[in-house]
C-alpha cells in the first residue's frame, strides 16, 4: 500500500469510528477501530511510524471529545509504539498479531479509564467490568472478524500467505 | 564497523525518542487544554471534521428510517388523540391561572441540531452537533431529544458544538422522581444505566416511576424526562437508596437533538 492509500484508509477509519460505530455498539460498548489501525501500521512500518500514526489520529480524536486534549495522543502513541516493538520485523503469526492488537487496545482502554474516571475503588471496578473490559474484548472480536475477512490483509499490510 | 554500529544504535533509539516526544507533547497539550488558543484550534478542527463526517450521517439515517417511520406514525396517532385533550386542558389551565393571577411559567425555545459524529473514546460520551455560535449555541445549554434529556453543550465553535451526554461519568443532572417527589442527582456508573443518588431510604420509590429534571442545577430546565426507574438497592447500613434508571433516550441512535434556550418572553418558538 502506498502512503496515499494508507492515509486515506486512516481517514476513513477515523470517520467510520466517529460516525457509524454506534450502529454496532452493544449497550454503549463500541470497538476501537483506530487502535486497530494504529497497531497494524506500527507492525508494518515500525514503532516510530506507529507513534506518528497514534499521535496524528489521537489529536484528531481529542478535538472531538470536548475533554482533555492530549489524552488521545498519549494513548494511541503508546499503543503504536507497543505494536511496533512487539510486531515489527518479527515473524507474524496469527496468534502474535491478535495478541498485539489485544495488548494495544487494552493499553488504550486502561489509559482512558485511568485518566477519565474519578478515583474511587467501587466505581472503578464497575467501570472496568462494564466498560473497559467489554470494550477491549469487543475490539478484539472485531479484529478477529476483520482478520478472517477477505480484506484482512489490507489492514495488516501483509499478504494473506504471510499471516 | 563504527558506522554500522552507530547507525544501528540510532535506529534502535529513534522509536524511543519518538515515544518520549509524543508523551511530552501529550502532557503539554493536557496542560494547555483549557487555554484559549487550544480551544480555538480545537474549534477549527471540529468545523473541518464536521464537513468530512457529514456524508456518513446518511447511513444510520437510512438504516433507521423504516423503524423510525413506523414508530413516528404510531406516535403521531397517539399524539393526535392526546393533543385534543391537552389543548382543552391548556385552555382551562390558562383560564384558571388568569383567574388566580399566576405568572405563567417560561416556555422552552428549541432549536434542532443534527448529530454529525459521536465520540470514539471510551469513557467520554459526547456528540458533535451541526449547530454553533452562529446559530446561537451557548456553552452549558441543555440538549434534549424527542424522547428526553440528552446532556449539555460543553464546547461551541462557529459551526459546531460538542454535547456531553448523560452517559458521561462527569455529567450529573438534578432530577426528581415524578411520583414520590424526591430530588437527587444522576450519575453514570457503566453500561446504559444511570444511578440516582441521595434518595432517602424512607422514600417509596416505585418501579417504572418517571424521573424528570428538577431544574435545581440551573442548567436543565424543569420537567424534562430523563428515564424510568428500573430497580432500587439499599445497602444494609446505608440511609440512602441507589435508584437505577433506564434513560429515555437511546444514546446509540441519536440523529437529531434539540438545543434548549430558556425563553423569558414565554413564547414557544419553532
Amino acid at each position: 500500500m502506498n502512503q496515499l492509500k494508507v492515509l486515506c484508509a486512516g481517514a476513513l477509519i477515523l470517520l467510520l469510528q466517529i460516525t457509524l460505530i454506534d450502529l454496532i455498539s452493544i449497550h454503549g460498548i463500541k470497538p476501537d477501530l483506530v487502535v486497530l489501525f494504529v497497531i497494524s501500521r506500527a507492525i508494518t512500518e515500525g514503532p516510530t511510524a506507529g507513534v506518528a500514526w497514534g499521535f496524528g489520529l489521537g489529536i484528531l480524536i481529542d478535538t472531538l471529545t470536548g475533554g482533555i486534549t492530549g489524552l488521545g495522543t498519549l494513548a494511541y502513541s503508546m499503543a503504536g509504539f507497543l505494536g511496533g516493538r512487539l510486531g515489527f520485523g518479527k515473524v507474524l503469526t496469527r496468534t502474535r498479531y491478535l495478541t498485539i492488537i489485544f495488548s494495544g487496545s487494552a493499553l488504550v482502554y486502561f489509559i482512558f479509564t485511568y485518566f477519565l474516571q474519578p478515583w474511587d475503588a467501587a466505581g472503578w471496578m464497575t467501570i472496568l467490568l462494564t466498560n473497559t473490559f467489554p470494550g477491549i474484548f469487543y475490539t478484539w472480536i472485531i479484529t478477529l472478524v476483520w482478520f478472517y475477512s477477505p480484506f484482512g490483509h489490507f489492514l495488516s499490510g501483509r499478504s494473506r500467505g504471510q499471516l | 564497523m563504527p558506522g554500522t554500529s552507530s547507525r544501528f544504535h540510532g535506529q534502535s533509539l529513534q522509536p524511543w525518542i519518538a515515544l518520549l516526544t509524543a508523551i511530552a507533547f501529550s502532557f503539554t497539550l493536557m496542560a494547555v487544554s483549557d487555554m484559549k488558543g487550544t480551544e480555538i484550534a480545537r474549534e477549527r478542527t471540529c468545523d473541518i471534521l464536521s464537513v468530512l463526517a457529514r456524508p456518513f450521517g446518511i447511513f444510520p439515517a437510512i438504516l433507521h428510517l423504516s423503524s423510525e417511520n413506523a414508530r413516528l406514525r404510531a406516535e403521531n396517532a397517539a399524539l393526535n388523540i392526546e393533543s385534543t385533550a391537552a389543548q382543552e386542558a391548556l385552555l382551562e389551565n390558562e383560564r384558571l391561572r388568569n383567574l388566580l393571577d399566576f405568572r405563567s411559567k417560561s416556555k422552552l425555545n428549541l432549536r434542532s441540531a443534527e448529530v454529525i459524529a459521536t465520540n470514539p473514546i471510551s469513557g467520554v460520551r459526547s456528540l458533535l452537533l451541526d449547530i454553533g455560535t452562529k446559530q446561537g449555541a451557548v456553552k452549558h445549554t441543555a440538549v434534549i431529544s424527542d424522547l428526553g434529556l440528552v446532556g449539555k453543550l460543553v464546547q461551541t465553535s462557529e459551526q459546531t458544538s460538542v454535547a456531553q451526554t448523560l452517559l458521561d461519568r462527569n455529567l450529573g443532572a438534578a432530577v426528581r422522581l415524578s411520583i414520590c417527589r424526591v430530588n437527587g442527582i444522576t450519575s453514570w456508573t457503566g453500561g446504559n444505566r444511570l444511578i440516582v443518588e441521595n434518595i432517602p431510604a424512607s422514600a417509596s420509590v416505585r418501579l417504572d416511576e418517571e424521573v424528570i429534571t428538577s431544574g435545581l442545577d440551573g442548567i436543565f430546565p424543569e420537567g424534562i424526562i430523563v428515564g424510568k426507574v428500573v430497580s432500587t438497592k439499599k445497602a444494609p447500613e446505608s440511609l440512602f437508596l441507589k435508584v437505577e434508571v433506564a434513560p429515555a433516550v437511546n444514546f446509540a441512535r441519536l440523529e437529531e437533538v434539540f438545543i434548549v434556550y430558556p425563553d423569558s418572553s414565554g413564547i414557544l418558538q419553532p
